[in-house]
């Protein structure tokens, strides 16, 4: 059983507190004297807890210390990083790994940070699914994360979160059975160049065009946003983004937001690289 | 005596001795039967009538030297005789007898003939022909022979040594002219010997035969359109690269010539048939799964698995063929090997058809059906031949580095005299500690930063400019470590690649210089077709963005070789970027280093493999992050990222998946830097160029 998971973007920063005046060296110090990785705690979440088949789920992972001493961490909850691992069952006490496919394989060696009492650092992902994974058919899935420390082989597991895939309706039923006609559904979500994939590119313009108030819309504009964004066709970029950066229940909204501030610039500044 | 064995030398003339004693390891042959043509007959070494040229010490010449007595063994007396006793040891060495008590070469029989020197010494005549002579042979021989030139109806004892100082046997013979030994079964382990005499006028020797029995006398492997040299690898042998040496290359390149070289005369016919060799890097999986009863061949990866032999400049569909001799005795036919990297073959030949089918594998060797190894005297074998590939590499990298500063105005100056600091408040939004390291200049003057927040810059010391002040913030990048004591961020300068990016991925054998060596895949750094292509004016970025079609946009500004890419003409694509996203570009020090990405393919790595089919399609090319590699090792100093990269990454272009614990350089720099078998096995399936569907 597959699951196909793609990296986004780290979106919130606990590091260190505006004002803070901890050098290198003491920051290393602090280090020398911090209690073991296996002390921090790992939360996971999501927006919501039903999903359609096919349809993305953004989890939040929150890697915090909620001891009174300094603990040894580091930042690397990006899926592209490879230090997290996630685990699915269906209450049954016989989890699976969930494969981690990444568009973009990333050579990473982690930072030594120290967390600080309190101090927390999160990270929005997103799980995107086949038709042959587990998490495509409708039912009740427990997932769980596990993410390592620097060495490795420390690892805090996170706590279970409930997700249910329930069957689609109308408009979704409509959308789902669009996408299952597709070939590559699994990576459509996952941010796969789309360049020498006119297939693909295809399938995520009809999605927009005839589904894209449904429950998949807006993930395949983000997708079809990002791609015309670095294709430097900004004006379909920007109609795509408008419509998320709006979206306060889209994951991604922030980021929207952000492309269209930088093609903003780029309209300011002719010839400028965003 | 020797000065007395003119005198009845005629008397034994005729005289047939057979062998009195022995061990049945080696037997006595007529001399004219043996195959093996070298011969050493002293005309290189001085020489005198009586009583001969004294040397005291080794006698060398070509093929063998020649001393009193072997390493291990000491030398006794039984009247004027030398008699020799105790074991060889390991290696066979030869000494040199006593001073005056070793060698003479003596011409006064009309050659140049060697005569061992009793204990009585030099020149006593009782002494001259009495001492004893040892051999020892260059290489391990199957067959032997010389002259005796001076019997007197006595007998001599040959006693045959391996190179480890094993005893094979001892024939105790005599009689003037022509003697021959061969090895039983023809085995080639003959490494020297020792000859004693107890005739009564002493004994001298002359034209020392040596040589490999049979009558196919070699198979040599001859290069046609392909260099041949030594394979570096395990097992030795040789190597040739068959895929094309340039992307326009229409020579087919998989062909050698094999020659045969016979005792047999003109118009007779040889037989050969290649064989797969057992893979001699591996006894386990997954390189090499068959060896679970003891190394076996039929593990190449290419097909058809033990090469194809044809007649010269023909095609063949099989692995056998024969062929008739030529007027010197010689056939040639050509072998086409496999494309797999690491594929061995071995060709036999034999006048024996139906002892050529017997033949069989036996690790990297060929065996009889009688379960001798090759040579034997029916069949000979050529050199392992195993199967290197180029992998064509395209170097590029970014322009000019720029934009690597924060420009702005001071807003506010707050000093901290008990940390001997002092806060700058900035109009820019800053990157929390990005600039340690780094230096702030604002009003012509430097200062040396501490740390900063989203924007407060701490600088050392309480000297600071004052509010209103424009200001440039530079952090402590330095890529190529030449900003000395005063960072400047690098602008101006031009990214490329440093003497560490592609040290473990050299144009080498060596496996440390090379990591693709144990997988017979060598870099070869010529712009994967023509050095043209390499660019080293790509547009520079400051962060690469973390999107792979952002990457991949930036890989194709530069990369021009694509085009050149076949199943035959692998490439490789690597450009020399600056840094990673910001949250990853090691930017403060104790911030995640990404030193590379490359932009995958939908299901383009695995780990595992069982064949060609299953090797997924790779990339077509990476990012390296030169100045968050240097950072990275800088802190800690442990990392060596910067010389992992390259392979690294190219290893995902292969398609190779890693990127967790077990996968050695495949991880991080926190594992060997070497490819785990898992790779091996998979570099060595792969079939098409990286990043080809």
């Amino acid at each position: 059983m597959k699951i196909f998971l793609n990296l986004i973007i780290v979106l919130t920063l606990v590091v260190l507190p505006s004002g803070s005046r901890l050098s290198l060296a003491q920051q290393r110090e602090s280090a020398q004297e911090a209690q073991n990785f296996s002390n921090l705690t790992f939360e996971i979440s999501s927006t919501k807890d039903e999903f359609l088949p096919l349809e993305p789920i953004p989890l939040v992972l929150v890697l915090s210390n909620a001891t009174t001493k300094p603990v040894s961490g580091h930042k690397a909850l990006d899926f592209s990083q490879n230090y997290v691992e996630l685990f699915v069952d269906r209450f049954d006490g016989s989890p699976s790994k969930i494969e981690i496919k990444n568009p973009l394989a990333k050579l990473v060696e982690v930072g030594a940070k120290v967390y600080k009492p309190g101090e927390a650092y999160s990270s929005k992902q997103l799980i995107t699914t086949g038709l042959s994974d587990v998490l495509s058919k409708p039912g009740e899935y427990r997932l769980q994360a596990v993410v390592h420390g620097a060495n490795w082989y420390e690892e805090v597991k996170s706590n279970f979160l409930t997700v249910r895939i329930v069957e689609p309706k109308g408009a979704d039923k409509q959308a789902l059975d669009y996408l299952k006609g597709k070939a590559k559904v699994s990576e459509l979500f996952a941010g796969f160049d789309l360049s020498e994939d006119q297939t693909a590119l295809a399938a995520l313009e009809g999605l927009v065009n005839s589904f894209g108030n449904t429950a998949y819309g807006n993930y395949a504009s983000y997708r079809l946003g990002e791609f015309y964004f670095y294709r430097k066709d900004y004006t379909k970029a920007n109609g795509h983004f408008g419509k998320l950066a709006g979206r306060a229940d889209f994951i991604f909204a922030d980021k929207a937001k952000q492309y269209i501030e930088k093609m903003k610039k780029v309209s300011a500044v002719p010839g400028e690289n965003p | 005596m020797l000065l007395n064995a003119k005198l009845l030398r005629l008397a034994f003339l005729l005289i047939l001795l057979t062998p009195i004693y022995s061990l049945a390891q080696v037997t006595q042959v007529p001399q004219g039967t043996l195959v093996g043509d070298s011969v050493i007959n002293f005309t290189s070494v001085a020489s005198t009538l009586d009583p001969g040229t004294n040397y005291d010490s080794i006698i060398s010449v070509t093929g063998a030297s020649f001393g009193e007595r072997f390493a291990g063994q000491t030398v006794s007396n039984a009247g004027d005789f030398d008699v020799l006793s105790g074991t060889p040891t390991a290696p066979l060495t030869l000494q040199a007898g006593a001073a005056g008590q070793n060698l003479t070469i003596w011409n006064g029989n009309g050659s140049n003939d060697i005569v061992g020197i009793g204990y009585l010494g030099y020149p006593n005549a009782s002494a001259l022909g009495e001492g004893c002579i040892a051999v020892l042979f260059d290489q391990d021989q199957s067959e032997v022979g010389f002259d005796d030139t001076g019997t007197n109806g006595g007998y001599w004892t040959i006693t045959f040594y391996r190179r480890n100082g094993t005893l094979i046997s001892s024939i105790t013979s005599g009689g003037f002219g022509a003697h021959g030994f061969r090895r039983d079964n023809d085995i080639k382990d003959i490494a020297g010997f020792t000859i004693t005499n107890t005739d009564p006028y002493g004994e001298s020797f002359t034209n020392f035969r040596y040589g490999q029995s049979g009558l196919i006398k070699s198979v040599q492997l001859d290069v046609i359109d392909s260099a041949i040299d030594d394979n570096p690898n395990a097992g030795g042998g040789k190597r040739i690269f068959p895929d094309k040496q340039s992307p326009s290359d229409t020579v087919n390149r998989k062909r050698v010539r094999v020659t045969v070289t016979t005792n047999l005369g003109s118009n007779q016919t040889v037989y050969l048939k290649s064989f797969d060799l057992d893979d001699p890097s591996s006894n386990i999986g997954p390189i090499d799964t068959n060896d679970l009863n003891g190394p076996a061949g039929d593990d190449n990866r290419g097909a058809p698995k033990p090469g194809v032999l044809s007649l010269v400049n023909k095609s063949g569909t099989t692995n056998t063929i024969s062929a008739k001799t030529d007027r010197d005795g010689k056939v040639q036919v050509d072998f086409t090997v496999t494309m797999q990297p690491g594929d061995n073959f071995a060709v036999a030949a034999s006048e024996d058809q139906t002892y050529l089918n017997a033949l069989a594998v036996n690790g990297i060797n060929l065996r009889d059906g009688v379960g001798n190894n090759l040579p034997s005297r029916k069949a000979k074998s050529s050199p392992m031949l195993t199967v290197w590939r180029r992998l064509h590499m395209e170097v590029d990298s970014m322009g000019l580095v720029s934009g690597n500063s924060v420009a702005g105005l001071i807003t506010d100056v707050v000093p901290e005299p008990t940390l001997n600091t002092t806060d700058l408040t900035v109009n820019q939004a800053l990157e929390v500690n990005r600039f340690e390291h780094g230096s702030i200049t604002a009003g012509g003057v430097r200062y040396e930063v501490v740390s900063n927040t989203a924007d407060i810059v701490t600088i050392a010391g309480l000297s600071a400019p004052t509010t209103g002040t424009a200001f440039t913030l530079v952090d402590d990048d330095d890529f190529n470590n030449n900003d000395g004591a005063v960072p400047d961020g690098d602008n101006g300068e031009d990214v490329a690649a440093l003497a560490q990016t592609f040290s473990r991925m050299q144009d080498s054998d060596s496996p440390t210089e090379n990591v693709y060596a144990p997988a017979y895949i060598r870099p070869v750094y010529d712009g994967g077709g023509s050095t043209t292509n390499n660019n080293s004016n790509v547009a520079f970025e400051l962060n690469s963005p973390d999107i792979s079609t952002a990457t991949l946009n930036q890989i194709n500004s530069g990369r021009t070789s694509g085009s050149n890419e076949s199943d035959s003409f692998w490439v490789a694509y690597v450009q020399i970027g600056y840094q990673p996203e910001t949250v990853e570009d090691s930017d403060p020090d104790v911030e995640d280093a990404t030193g590379a990405y490359t932009p995958r393919y939908i299901n383009g790595t695995t780990d595992d493999v069982t064949s060609s089919a299953g090797v997924t399609r790779g990339s077509d090319g990476s990012l390296l992050f030169i100045e968050t590699m240097r950072d990275r090792v800088r802190y800690p100093p442990t990392s060596i990222i910067d010389t992992i990269a390259a392979p690294h990454e190219v290893g995902h272009q292969f398609g190779l998946k890693g990127d967790a614990p077990g996968f050695g350089i495949m991880f991080n720099s926190s594992e060997p830097p070497v490819f785990v078998d898992k790779h091996l096995n998979m570099l060595r399936w792969r079939v098409k160029s990286p990043g080809q569907p």
